[in-house]
């Protein structure tokens, strides 16, 4: 039976605090808009709605980011690098380091504070490869990694 | 070290043809159409200054503008320079030179002009408009073959010596005025329609009205079936004009060619305003073949090649049309004669076994329960009879036959040159994507085909779609092809 193993490597532990924080925003924000569309439209179980919402985004919180964190997991060899991603289904992407176009790494306010980075690495095709959340200084050593892996194959990548 | 560099003489500069003259003013009137109307409001009755100024005008922007576009070829660079006010130099790298596409409306083919687009492998394109046709054909080889023809480049410059490109090329594909038979089963006269309705709503309503008004005065004593039937059968035969002129007018004249040596192709369409279309052929990444279910009626087909750095229009992808619809025997020959792999084009897919059949055959199935859901919504809310809700369950058998399609579709196959996914589809893709044209992989895996244990194997690519899928395949079946078609990449991965 010939299957892929998980990728080698886990995301950075603080990255649950992370994806906790940025699914308290979100059902906030969608606990306002409910709250709104209620009271405008004064729905006569307006309770009922309330408490299926509560409870829907409550396990949200508690569970999506334990699944992702269980989930979310990359590795990067000398020719390749494999990532794992999802919470509910799961994506596995393989990319030739002969192929990799771009290195690039991310950091928004949330993820500075918390001392975490993104890299994505882009190829000819649509879509970029992204390992999301590591420790800041893993991640830049494994854009300069890849970077540097990336520059030593010639060829135009496509 | 200094001395052994060769000098290179500066290029000089040239202009594009002079016939644009003629067609620049025309083009400016457009771009001032409504300063120029005003302008002729502003004017009393007689000829006078501002009548005088809405002739002038466009013939000075015109020829300013003529008088400040120029491009030039160096050894490495195809440059342009234009700008009315500033300067704007777009450079392109020979080297990267992917695509060279001739267009010509109307006006540029009465004075036999081309439009040059050049396509390098970023999105932004470099376009001369416009040169003779003759020229702009010897440009469009010279920079398509260049590596054979180092010569060229300087040389250009002067008096361009035509290659006979077109005479020599092998004709692949070429149009029959009898494949616009194809043309209403292909759907295009549906979307042209819809297109029509939408953009005609607002100003149409007025004569329709009362055309109707009209219409109802006259039918009384009239049977309602009989004024239903009539409408729709005039409909059925607008939508048929409508499609019928549609393939006319982008496929008339179709022409599909290869030069001699195999380093390009050539696509020649178009009834109006014609547009030729030139592929460099290491630039291409695969074919996919498409037998949509319309077309499938009258044994019709068509196929697209997918290449890199291509973008003919907004709505596809990185792929050029090698044939329109026309009889599949033609198509499937063409696409033997390119592919070189004639099990990729013919070979029996291999299925993906019950599980995806049953995954396939229930998509359509779980449509129509929604529909009956959203029906029975309605039907509560509005205070309908509760059996208004099994209406839509008449679809039943269209959507048993529309799994049994999308399972019949399904399969893949591994050639020694390509990867063969056949799409679940009623459309019937037959996608061949070249094996070194695969720059990665992604198994994807939802929460229902984790249940099934199957997966999607999307091989990523450059061209086309950009990526072509494997459907439901076994978890086992999907790495063992993966590892197989791209062999060294997946093996370090295994469990």
């Amino acid at each position: 039976m010939t299957t892929l193993r998980d990728p080698a490597h886990q995301v950075s532990p603080k990255a649950r605090l992370r994806w906790t924080i940025s699914a308290v925003l979100v059902t906030l924000v969608g606990a306002a808009v409910l709250t709104g569309v209620l009271v405008v439209s004064e729905a006569p179980l307006w309770w009922l709605w309330a408490l299926l919402y509560v409870g829907g985004a409550a396990s949200y919180v508690v569970t999506m980011p334990r699944l992702r964190y269980a989930t979310h997991r990359w590795e990067s060899t000398p020719t390749a690098v494999y990532t794992q991603t999802g919470w509910i289904g799961r994506t596995r992407e393989i990319v030739p380091m002969s192929r990799v176009q771009t290195v690039e790494l991310h950091q928004d306010a949330l993820d500075r504070l918390l001392g975490l980075a993104s890299v994505s690495v882009s190829t000819a095709a649509e879509d970029d490869l992204h390992i999301a959340l590591l420790d800041h200084a893993v991640a830049s050593e494994l854009t300069a990694s890849l970077t540097a892996a990336a520059e030593s194959e010639t060829g135009d990548a496509t | 070290m200094s001395e052994a560099v060769p000098e290179v003489p500066e290029v000089p500069w040239r202009r594009l043809d002079p016939k644009m003259l003629l067609v620049h003013p025309v083009s400016e009137v457009g771009r001032l159409a409504i300063p120029l109307l005003l302008l002729v409001f502003l004017g009393s009755g007689g000829i006078d200054g501002w009548h005088v100024a809405v002739v002038a005008i466009p013939v000075a922007l015109g020829l300013w503008r003529y008088a400040t576009t120029q491009f030039r070829i160096t050894p490495e660079h195809l440059e342009l320079r234009e700008g009315m006010i500033g300067r704007h130099v777009t450079r392109a790298r020979l080297d990267k030179v992917r695509t060279v596409a001739l267009d010509a409306g109307p006006i540029h083919r009465v004075l036999s002009l081309s439009k040059v687009k050049i396509g390098t492998g970023d999105d932004n394109r470099l376009e001369l408009n416009a040169l003779g046709t003759a020229e702009a054909r010897a440009l469009r080889s010279s920079l398509l073959h260049r590596v054979e023809e180092p010569t060229l480049g300087p040389g250009l410059a002067d008096g361009i010596v035509a290659p006979p490109v077109l005479e020599s090329d092998e004709v692949l594909l070429r149009f029959d005025p009898r494949w616009l038979l194809l043309a209403p089963f292909t759907g295009t006269g549906l979307l042209i329609a819809a297109g029509a309705v939408g953009a005609g709503s607002g100003p149409l309503q007025e004569p329709v009205g009362n055309l109707g008004q009209r219409l109802s005065d006259r039918a009384d004593g009239i049977p309602i079936v009989a004024l239903v039937a009539g409408g729709g059968f005039l409909l059925g035969i607008a939508l048929v004009v409508l499609s019928v002129a549609g393939y006319a007018l982008t496929n008339w004249g179709f022409r599909f060619s290869r030069d001699r040596a195999g380093r390009s192709w050539h696509i020649t369409k178009g009834l109006l305003t014609t547009t030729e279309t030139s592929v460099d052929t290491s630039r291409v990444r695969g074919l996919s073949l498409c037998r949509p279910a319309g077309l499938r009626l009258v044994n019709g087909g068509t196929a697209r090649a997918l290449v890199t750095g291509l973008k003919e229009d907004d709505d596809s992808k990185s792929s050029a049309q090698i044939a329109p619809a026309a009889p599949y025997r033609l198509v499937h020959d063409v696409c033997l004669r390119i592919a070189g792999d004639d099990l990729a084009v013919d070979g029996a897919l291999v299925e993906h076994g019950p599980r995806a059949a049953r995954r396939q055959l229930l998509r359509p199935l779980r449509g129509v329960l929604w529909l009956v859901l959203a029906v029975a919504v309605v039907a509560l809310s509005f205070d309908l009879p509760w059996w208004v809700a099994l209406l839509p369950a008449v679809l039943v058998p269209l959507a048993v036959w529309a799994g049994r399609d999308r399972y019949r579709a399904l399969g893949h196959l591994l050639t020694a040159h390509h990867l063969v996914a056949g799409e679940p589809k009623v459309s019937r893709h037959r996608n061949l994507l070249l094996r070194r044209g695969i720059i990665g992989w992604r198994v994807e895996q939802s929460f229902f085909q984790r249940r099934a244990g199957l997966v999607t194997l999307v091989a990523t690519t450059a061209a086309g779609e950009k990526r072509y899928a494997v459907v439901d395949l076994a978890e086992d079946r999907a790495t063992a092809l993966a590892q197989e078609a791209v062999p060294g990449l997946v093996a370090q991965f295994l469990a």
